[in-house]
């Protein structure tokens, strides 16, 4: 390109922008602490000038300050200045800076808690943001505990917030938890569960407890006043396949909302000595019907490992004790990868791929549940949800009749089985079903269709649905361009500068020949200049083929100047659900 | 006699995703008395869709699914021995881990 000189000065802009505003960053973070400290400073002289008894006059330790900020709770006769006083006294623990710990933490700032504490290894990410409302798009790619302190001190200076930026684990736990009063749980995973239950015992700390999937919600007090502990409600962990995560099963962002504000409001009533508090009881919440139902729980158990009388629970078990092994499920949101089948009944997608490439007969059964398959699916798969696989088996056995028919093989046992799911585990479930129905020869493909999608040689495809059409693409070559650095602002990335030069250059040069780019994740800038919306994540350039014309697409018409494409594409990788960049 | 049968936190999903039930269960001859030892196998064999093993472990619920007769949790009131009767509130919700 002749314009390089151009590429290279922006460039340096760029870099330079970014540092600046990484300083930036740094400096507010330094004000806020210093006018944190200072505050402190001051409202500790404060009535020690005003007045030479100090702030005995009043019966309280509450300043000025405190008093307007405060004064609405303030009047509330069954909390009051006691209630406040000792609200500021204590101090609470927040594992968990995402759907159910953005509320509570929001919540504990602004109403005065002395010591707030947030325990969390993970980033900011954008399919966060629709319920970890702590967070905002500026935050993206960066730590949540961050995130989330930034959040509270903006909220509140007078709070003392503690950063914790790294994940709960028994090597850990024991020294940060017993830092605090009270423990919200607000993780997302029953091994976090159990580890942050015995912790609590071990300590004596109460534990608020929340938890919310789909539409429900559940909320707990445990540990508390003689009442049970987690482990005395379920002494033994739930199979891996009832440990639901909303990365899998979806989440609507107002339902952790709620609980994690109920959380909040039973951290302050623990933290301020007022009111009954959930122990013993536990609140469920269904969105769906708008029913909240408190039900009365079982007692402290004479039996419980942790709690009970013969409990031998001691902190070095607790420091030894494998939760991961103990409930079949990792401490972090990493995806679970099962190994159920024998590596000659699994197929990587590459070699499926072959498969596909060499005709050989076979059929592949999609086992997702069909809300799924309808977003995104191979071509020529039978989807057959995993649940109602048993029961439909006839369907699977009719489809290789036919395809042995149209290829004239010999017998059925000559045509492959594949199934495919989402990750790889159910497919992996489904097969082990398959070989105990008959199906020996079936086989599962490793990695499922996200492996199949982030696998750039391969075919794959995507069906864009907006209101009234739903059109089929089946994209014949595809390849992902990483950043080639990190960038803090994501959101509008100039094309020639965040990537690679070389691979854009290379690609840009791929599809230009023979393809007009039309739209998707294109955009322009203030600047006017032409750029990719990437979500730090890379940008997908496929060519593809399209079982209807294009001006299907409705309001998208060919013009110099660049428009979204309206529907939303999924390809069900972690390249997000934004609109890609588009080619013909 | 006539009881009302909940499901929740995904329990749902085995019975064709419906929550709420009203049933008519006989009694069991012998007795003439319901206890939870009768209804979860008469859930398992009406009620539950699919993935059984998902509901019942043994003779009682799987680990990790709470069982609430009229909004107690059933180790208060005796677990498969409670007594149920009619028109009661029986709840099999299965706890959360998400957030
Ligand atoms: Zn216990």
């Amino acid at each position: 390109m002749e314009s390089n000189g151009g590429v290279d000065e922006s460039s340096l802009l760029l870099r330079e922008l970014q540092s600046l505003k990484t300083s930036k960053r740094d400096i507010e973070a330094r004000i806020s602490v210093i006018e944190a400290q200072l505050q402190q400073i001051q409202s500790n002289q404060k009535p020690s000038s005003d007045c030479s008894n100090g702030s005995s006059d009043f019966g309280h330790e509450l300043t000025p300050d405190m008093i307007y900020r405060y004064s609405r709770q303030l009047l509330l006769p069954s909390f009051g200045v006691q209630g406040q006083s000792n609200l500021l006294k204590s101090s609470i623990l927040v594992i968990g800076a995402g759907g159910l710990g953005s509320p509570a933490l929001l919540y504990l700032a602004a109403c005065g808690v002395g010591r707030l504490g947030m325990v969390d290894h993970d980033v900011v990410e954008l399919n966060n943001l629709h319920r970890q409302i702590i967070h905002g798009e500026a935050y993206i790619g960066r730590s949540k505990v961050e995130s989330a302190a930034a959040a509270c001190r903006s909220i509140n200076s007078t709070v003392e917030v503690v950063e914790h930026r790294e994940a709960l684990r028994t090597s850990n736990a024991l020294e940060i938890v017993s830092k605090y009063d009270i423990v919200v749980d607000a993780t997302d995973n029953a091994p976090s569960r159990y580890l942050i239950n015995d912790c609590c015992v071990l300590l004596g700390k109460p534990l608020v407890s929340g938890a919310a999937l789909g539409l429900e919600g559940q909320l707990a007090v445990y540990n508390y006043n003689g009442g049970p502990c987690y482990r005395c409600l379920f002494p033994t962990p739930p199979p891996t396949s009832a440990c639901q995560r909303c990365s899998d099963s979806g989440v609507l962002g107002v339902v952790p909302g709620v609980i994690g504000c109920l959380q909040a409001l039973e951290a302050i009533k623990l933290a301020s000595l007022v009111g009954e508090s959930l122990s013993g009881r536990m609140l469920l919440f269904d969105a769906l019907s708008a029913r909240i139902r408190i039900v009365k729980i079982r007692g402290r158990s004479s039996q419980c490992e942790a709690c009970g009388e013969n409990a031998t629970l001691t902190r070095q078990q607790f420091q030894q004790f494998d939760y991961e092994n103990f409930t079949h499920s990792p401490l972090s949101a990493a995806p679970l990868m099962l190994k159920l089948l024998t590596p000659d009944s699994r197929i990587s997608s590459k070699e499926y791929n072959n498969v596909i490439k060499n005709g050989s007969p076979h059929v592949l059964v999609d086992v997702r549940p069909s809300h799924h398959y309808k977003i995104v699916s191979l071509p020529k798969s039978l989807n057959i949800p995993l649940a109602s696989l048993e029961s439909r088996l006839p369907e699977l056995s009719s489809e290789l009749k036919s395809v042995q028919e149209s290829n004239e093989t010999p017998n059925d046992s000559d045509v492959g089985i594949y199934v495919v799911c989402r990750r790889g585990n159910d497919s992996q479930r489904a097969v082990q079903l398959l070989h105990r129905m008959g199906f020996t020869s079936a086989k599962d493909i490793v990695g499922g269709l996200e492996s199949w999608a982030h696998d750039v040689d391969h075919r794959t495809c995507i069906i864009i649905t907006n209101q009234k059409m739903k059109m089929n693409i089946g994209i014949t070559k595809s390849s992902i361009i990483p950043p080639s650095e990190t960038i803090a602002d994501s959101h509008l990335t100039d094309l020639l500068i965040s990537f690679d030069p070389n691979v854009m250059k290379k690609a840009l040069a791929d599809l230009l020949v023979s393809f007009y780019l039309m739209a998707g994740r294109l955009d322009r800038a203030e600047s006017g200049r032409i750029v990719i919306n990437c979500n730090g994540e890379g940008v997908l350039f496929v060519e593809a083929e399209l079982d209807s014309s294009l001006d299907d697409l409705g309001e998208f018409t060919p013009s110099p100047k660049l428009h979204r494409l309206t529907p939303t594409v999924d390809c069900s990788g972690n390249i997000s659900s934004y609109p890609l960049c588009f080619a013909r | 006699m006539q009881l009302t049968l909940e499901f929740g936190g995904g329990l749902e999903l085995l019975c064709d995703s419906v929550k709420i039930h009203n049933v008519d269960v006989d009694l069991p001859a012998e007795t003439q008395k319901l206890t939870m030892k009768h209804l979860l196998p008469w859930v398992r064999s009406n009620l539950i869709k699919e993935r059984p093993e998902m509901f019942i472990k043994g003779d009682t619920v799987r680990p990790g699914v709470l069982v609430l007769v009229n909004d107690c949790d059933w180790e208060l009131s005796g677990q498969l021995d409670t007594t149920l009767e009619d028109k009661d509130v029986v709840v099999f919700i299965s706890t959360l881990h998400g957030g």
